[in-house]
């Protein structure tokens, strides 16, 4: 065979990566959870009510995410949120359009200072990190949880939120 | 990480080792050699490190010369490059969204209409069959769109790409809007573009409704109510604020158009007549969508209609026409070739 030469088809990203925000204990402090879909809100519950009982927090503030409506008072709503809290879990990215958003509203924070973990899950993991590299932030934290999410029953999602804890605030708290 | 430098293979075996790396859509390609690039790159007029856009969701730089190997890996002719680069400054444009609808689980696809002197030129097909087999053009123009939305825009199948399904579309759309035979200007036309300027303009569309007409005598009262019952079957689509967000495409084979015109219908009143046959109101959705002024239910309710986009192609044998619904939120992008 005559050996032929052929060029890459492929680009590459913008290439451009942030450093994330500086992870802290987690002890005293007040966190946020931008809200997304109620199997994510018996999710975060079972979280909150863990972080309450081991680290002491300020109680924790609620927010919806911004996604298509980033106007008027949800967009107020959520730079009040932005400001006031001190690490946040954002999510729930579980679709092709919560996915991304969940992205832009994490990256929002880490400018901001916040450590902030991404919960999303599997089958749109992809495009979460995807959209994170091409936004310049490749080592976004995320943690990853099965899809369809929203389709699994109270007790899994419990079990799955226990399962999940550790790697939230490692996520949270450590470089 | 993508690589300058060549990769050796062989005739043979270019197929397989694209293939394994994936940067193929599963069917064979022609290996981009050096000299096949150069050649395309000079046919676009621009230099190879021009850049056309960013494709997303990777936000892949689309260069004259990246734009040009996955053009000959789909067959193009270098003839071709002029539409292949404005079909990809078109989908480029941040407001056809790719980073938002590259992940879609819709099975949505870009098809992209091309009009003016240019489709002559390089035989691009507004007839029979112009979505599918037969017309060179037709097929490796498409198919280069979705090559580089893959290797430039990282939108590969599964790991990003989340359509359930996909579409046939998703090889490729790509056809001419038919000029002589149809009464009317084009779309293009209709956008603001010159007379004896080629354009493309980029469609995100989510499937073909078929639409045929035949009767004896054919009027234009019978063949609007047709098409608007045709119209209307996306209603049961679950996801129906589609229809209502985007700018759903109605494509006149050329026998409808011309029973339409023949009576002295043009496509003002066709739009109009629609309007009262077909309630565009929102299913469900985000109000910010379905209001926006580039969907046919937003902004005021007497400048919807002169919105729905309606183009003529296709073959002279049948009476068949195609609609076509497409992404909320998503609008035709017009671009024209230099």
């Amino acid at each position: 065979m005559i050996t032929i030469h052929v060029l890459d088809p492929t680009s590459d990203g913008p290439g451009a990566s942030h450093a994330l925000a500086a992870r802290r204990d987690l002890r005293g402090t007040r966190g946020g959870i931008r809200r997304q879909w109620p199997n994510f809100d018996t999710f975060t519950a079972r979280i909150e009510r863990r972080l309450m009982q081991e680290h002491e927090l300020q109680p924790i503030l609620r927010v919806g995410g911004t996604f298509t409506e980033r106007r008027d008072a949800k967009l107020e709503e959520w730079r009040t949120f932005t400001s006031q809290v001190q690490w946040a879990i954002v999510g729930l990215g579980a679709c092709w359009g919560t996915s991304p958003w969940t992205v832009y509203d994490a990256i929002e924070l880490e400018e901001k200072g916040i450590p902030t973990v991404s919960i999303v899950t599997d089958e749109f993991a992809g495009i979460a990190k995807a959209t994170a590299a091409a936004e310049g932030w490749p080592a976004l934290k995320m943690v990853i949880v099965p899809h369809p999410f929203e389709e699994l029953k109270e007790d899994a999602v419990v079990t799955l939120a226990d399962a999940s804890y550790v790697k939230i605030v490692d996520a949270l708290a450590k470089d | 990480m993508t690589s300058e430098k060549p990769l050796a293979t062989s005739q043979e075996s270019a197929y397989e080792d694209l293939y394994r790396r994936g940067w193929t859509d599963g069917l064979p390609i022609v290996p981009p050699t050096p000299d096949r690039v150069q050649a395309m790159i000079a046919a676009s007029g621009r230099p190879g490190d021009h850049t056309l856009g960013f494709i997303g969701p990777r936000r892949g730089r689309a260069t004259v010369q990246k734009v040009a190997v996955n053009a000959v890996m789909a067959g193009c002719l270098p003839g071709y490059m002029p539409v292949v680069c404005a079909a990809v400054s078109a989908v480029a444009d941040p407001n056809f969204q790719l980073d938002r609808i590259a992940p879609w689980t819709a099975p949505y696809a870009p098809m992209i209409v091309v009009s003016g002197p240019m489709t002559e030129k390089i035989g691009l097909s507004s007839g029979h069959d112009l979505f599918a087999s037969g017309a060179r053009a037709n097929a490796t123009i498409g198919r280069a769109l979705r090559l580089i939305l893959l290797n430039i825009g990282g939108a590969s199948p599964s790991a990003v790409s989340k359509s359930a399904h996909g579409s046939p579309g998703r090889q490729g759309m790509c056809f001419a809007e038919s000029e002589g035979a149809s009464p009317w200007e084009t779309y293009a036309r209709e956008q603001g573009t010159a007379a004896g300027q080629s354009a493309v303009t980029a469609f995100a569309v989510t499937g073909t409704v078929p639409i045929f007409y035949r009767v004896i005598k054919v009027n234009p009262e019978d063949l609007i109510n047709n098409i608007a019952a045709c119209m209307k079957y996306i209603e049961g689509y679950a996801t129906a604020y589609h229809q209502d967000g985007g700018l759903p495409v109605l494509l006149l084979c050329p026998i409808h158009a011309k029973i339409f015109a023949g009576r002295g219908w043009d496509k003002h009143r066709i739009r109009e007549e629609l309007f009262k046959r077909v309630d565009f109101k929102p299913v469900y959705g985000a109000e910010s969508r379905i209001n926006a002024p580039t969907c046919l239910t937003g902004g005021k309710a007497d400048e919807r209609p002169a919105r729905l986009p309606i183009l003529v192609a296709g073959g002279i044998a049948g009476y068949h026409s195609t609609f076509l619904p497409t992404i909320v939120g998503v609008p035709p992008i017009t671009k024209v070739m230099p």
